[in-house]
């Protein structure tokens, strides 16, 4: 990894944390299912340097809100850890092979979708048992289908289009190393 | 307004606990976990709780302090004891479509929320006495061993450094861009979920390039330094071992037994 690679997961990572401190509820669901947009980084990272560099950034992420947030809850980072991730190395593994503006809305969608299916199992077998729920047959569905599935889907498409607004803008930055050092701050104009 | 917002909940002290070495520290509080889940009655969850009591207590962090660390997690905590009652399978005490309260779900539910609360207790001890930059090195420390698999220890540990140094400034650049913005008329806080998704974007586009901006600067820096990675580097603060580090990790390793124990045979 270089260093300008390096410096910018950090940077990153740590806008990711900022971004994850600023959570809202979505209305239809409850109130403890709140949405934030910290895969947004993560994703602008992931197109930049590959798929491998999302998970990493939401990894450092998670890590900073375990430390330093205050609010952190083990399950719930363990949680936000594996939704970001399948997201964001889905849509890396998409757009890696598309370089594109298709290729960036196939990937968000593509990243979308991977996070809403792998959260089902996941918190089928492992959160919902950490949180001590063994859910019964007939209530996998309603549970799943009712609330884990759309929740996921709804935060996997709003940070999406607000991933794309943002990538049509900053798409030239993204793929150079070090093209802005030295440039003049906004203050400095 | 946002750079108002307290991050890090380090409070410093000189306390036996704060003394600890942050791999000691990090090291107990994941044992300590791993126990909270292994415990199954009351005889053990009062254990766990007596030994997070004592621990407080030695840490000299004010009550109130580890008490606001509970209070984002009313939520989940009553979504847990609520899911618990109702969907644990057992002796049906009343029910409806396809919730069902069970007297086991009664159980369950407090036993649930009471190891909610020591999870999250354990985790704010160990950032209340530990600062990020310690818990940085601890964790870069701890992951050294794992390199020769190919684990990025100190590259992580840098990583973590960045973020931690940049995150004040990103605080006070969005907060500064935002003003910016609204004084040109920008709109975040009204309209629909997409509006507000829309009104985002001329908030983090200069944010994005600012940072970016910065990342490429700092990383030319640290060029121009030589700067070459974790090899043969040396540090002001040696992280060193002391014998309070291995009594408490003979006191971890007694906790897990106790809690295989009870998980197994009582």
């Amino acid at each position: 990894m270089t260093i300008a690679k390096m410096v910018r997961v950090g940077i990153l990572a740590g806008m990711a944390f900022v971004i994850m401190l600023i959570e809202f509820p979505l209305p239809p669901f409850p109130d403890f299912l709140k949405y934030d947009g910290s895969e947004l980084p993560a994703l602008l990272g992931t197109f930049a340097m590959g798929p491998w560099v999302g998970v990493l950034i939401q990894l450092l992420k998670n890590l900073l809100y375990l430390t330093l947030s205050g609010r952190g809850n083990p399950v719930g980072v363990l949680g936000n850890f594996f939704a970001g991730s399948s997201m964001v190395f889905a849509a890396g593994y998409i757009y890696q092979r598309m370089k594109s503006k298709k290729g960036a809305v196939l990937a968000l969608l593509g990243g979308s979708v991977a996070m809403g299916l792998v959260m089902l199992p996941l918190n089928l077998f492992v959160l919902f048992p950490l949180y001590g729920v063994h859910l019964a047959p007939d209530q996998v569905v309603p549970m799943m289908l009712g609330m884990v599935l759309p929740f996921n889907l709804v935060k996997g498409v709003l940070t999406s289009t607000i991933t794309f607004l943002l990538y049509k803008r900053v798409r030239g930055f993204l793929h150079d190393e070090m093209p802005l050092a030295g440039r003049p701050t906004a203050d400095e104009q | 307004m946002l750079k108002d917002i307290t991050i890090g909940q380090y409070i410093p002290g000189n306390s036996i606990i704060h003394q600890l070495d942050p791999r000691t520290k990090i090291l107990a509080a994941l044992i300590f976990i791993a126990a909270l889940f292994l415990v199954t009655d009351l005889v053990g969850y009062t254990t766990m709780t007596l030994f997070s009591v004592i621990i407080i207590f030695l840490s000299r962090i004010p009550a109130r302090f580890v008490l606001r660390g509970l209070k984002p997690l009313y939520y989940i905590l009553a979504f847990t004891i609520i899911l618990n009652f109702f969907l644990t399978p057992g002796r049906v005490i009343w029910s409806w479509w396809f919730l069902r309260l069970t007297q086991e779900g009664l159980r369950q539910g407090l036993f649930m929320g009471w190891r909610l609360l020591l999870l999250v207790l354990t985790t704010s001890l160990l950032t209340l006495t530990s600062s990020p930059i310690a818990l940085t090195d601890g964790i870069e420390r701890l992951l050294s061993p794992f390199r020769r698999i190919g684990v990025p220890a100190h590259e992580l540990a840098m990583m973590m450094t960045i973020a931690l140094r940049f995150i004040p400034t990103l605080l006070e650049e969005t907060d500064k861009i935002m003003k910016a913005q609204m004084a040109r008329g920008a709109d975040f806080d009204t309209g629909n979920i997409i509006q507000r998704a829309r009104g985002m974007v001329p908030l983090l586009v200069p944010l994005f390039i600012s940072a970016f901006r910065r990342a490429d600067e700092l990383a030319m820096a640290m060029e121009a330094r030589c700067y070459r990675g974790g090899e043969g580097r040396t540090r002001l603060k040696q992280l060193e071992m002391a014998s309070r580090d291995y009594y408490t990790m003979v006191l971890m390793v007694a906790i897990l037994v106790f809690a295989v124990v009870e998980r197994l045979w009582l």
